[in-house]
């Protein structure tokens, strides 16, 4: 049979469905027309309430392509379908047979290891301590373990708890009011006027942002005075006269 | 409660004042940990690393776990993935959930990954194409999963370097699933068909006229 080529971890994969059409529908799979099993799908689809999701069209059409193979072998004189297979129809059948009752073994030891793992679920060990990080054993305990696997491992452990995250992506920018504010300050004490856009232009918009708040800051000390010619031109920085407490 | 201190030997670097001091360094580490602790961790941490100090340490383990036997408390001494540990009563579960927000790590896990796991559990070491052979669907998304769940890990590879890498459960999927160790998996013949869904199956398959 040809090994489907699909890797989804929802899906339960053509063994599932078959099994589950055996023990659930009371149809025999292969003794009655497919075209029926197809069209009373097909009458259930458009009696449901809801549209079928995908997943469940391409699942039925899955089952319903490896049911044609099957049958097709069981009915073909000789087995010569295809040449994916030397099979013969019993072989074929037999294998399927027990691969299907191979499959059910673990679908259901899966069953009981999912009851287990609610069942168990809410019996909690007191959870690990991260301020209390266990003691790595003495080397004398790990050594001649002659397991590399096992060291790879335990390795990979301690280098992976030890690892900084990685903020390369995050660049850093520090600005603060009062620094920008003092910035402003010494500029005007040295030049007597402050172009913004020369100064500041050139910064990350939250310095920019920042710059301006100090400017607003300083204008309501009354410590400068500022012009700006139109809306969005650059902002000319003097000192206030002495005694002038108003800016612009 | 009470140990056998004479087993310990001659020349044992034996600390413990008295036979209730072990049994009691033995609770305060249990206790300590967060995971379940082995003979050997334990004898380690109570300085008792020797084949006597070990018998100790189990006897001490042992008078704990009566008294610490499930039903005898709200919490209960259990063996668990390989070691030992504290852990609540199953009886309590659902005013412990009522307190906590229990991870629901096992509804979590898809039809497939736990199939998957079912595979590896009882086949370990097994292989992808193997774990796909059985479901009959290519598994590694859910292979993938399981390995980012710490539930299972690559254990080594078929026929030495260059082979399939090989899988195996961790010790996280023995805790998870409260699970002493893989011996306490129950026989895997058990999970087969009965006769009556053999011939179930055997009929529906257009296939009773075949023997078995």
């Amino acid at each position: 049979m040809r090994t489907l080529e699909l890797d989804l971890d929802v899906y339960q994969g053509p063994f599932d469905l078959l099994l589950s059409l055996v023990f659930t529908e009371d149809v025999d799979l292969l003794e009655v027309p497919l075209s029926e099993v197809i069209a009373a799908y097909l009458e259930s689809w458009e009696n449901a309430d809801v549209a079928r999701s995908w997943e469940e069209i391409t699942e039925f059409l899955i089952l319903m392509s490896v049911l044609l193979e099957i049958k097709s072998r069981l009915l073909l004189p000789g087995g010569e379908l295809g040449t994916e297979s030397d099979l013969t129809p019993e072989q074929a059948r037999d294998q399927l047979y027990a691969r299907l009752c191979t499959y059910s073994q673990f679908k259901a030891a899966s069953s009981w290891l999912r009851e287990r793992g609610l069942a168990f679920a809410g019996c909690l060990l007191r959870p690990p301590q991260s301020v209390r990080r266990r003691r790595l054993a003495p080397l004398d305990n790990i050594a001649g373990t002659g397991d590399p696997l096992l060291l790879r491992q335990a390795l990979k452990r301690v280098l992976e708890a030890k690892r900084e995250p990685d903020t390369s992506h995050l660049a850093e920018i520090r600005v603060e009011l009062q620094r920008q504010i003092r910035i402003i300050r010494r500029i005007l004490a040295r030049r007597g006027r402050l172009s913004f856009e020369r100064v500041f232009g050139g910064e990350p918009p939250v310095v920019q942002a920042v710059s301006l708040f100090a400017l607003l800051d300083l204008l309501s000390r009354g410590e400068v005075r500022a012009t700006q010619a139109r809306p969005f031109a650059d902002i000319e920085v003097r000192p206030a006269p002495a005694g002038d407490g108003s800016g612009r | 409660m009470s140990v056998d201190q004479t087993s310990a030997g001659e020349g044992e670097t034996f600390v413990m004042k008295d036979a209730d001091s072990l049994v009691q360094g033995v609770e305060a580490l249990l206790l300590a940990s967060g995971e379940p602790l082995t003979v050997e961790g334990l004898a380690q941490a109570l300085d008792l690393e020797t084949e006597g100090g070990r018998a100790l340490v189990e006897q001490a383990l042992s008078l704990l776990s009566e008294e610490f036997a499930p039903g005898r408390h709200g919490f209960e001494l259990v063996r668990l993935a390989g070691g030992w540990a504290f852990r609540t009563s199953s009886r309590w579960q659902e005013a412990v959930s009522r307190l906590f927000d229990i991870p629901d790590d096992t509804s979590r896990l898809s039809p497939a990954a736990m199939e998957c796991l079912a595979i590896v559990a009882y086949l370990q070491p097994v292989s992808r194409p193997q774990i796909a052979e059985i479901r009959g669907v290519n598994s590694d998304s859910a292979v993938h999963t399981l390995i980012d769940r710490e539930l299972i890990t690559e254990v080594g590879r078929a026929g030495g370097a260059g082979g399939a890498v090989l899988y195996g459960t961790t010790r996280r999927f023995e805790a998870m699933f409260g699970l002493a160790g893989l011996e306490d998996l129950p026989a895997l013949e058990g999970f087969a068909l009965d006769e009556e869904g053999r011939e179930q199956l055997r009929r529906r398959l257009g296939l009773l006229a075949l023997p078995e």
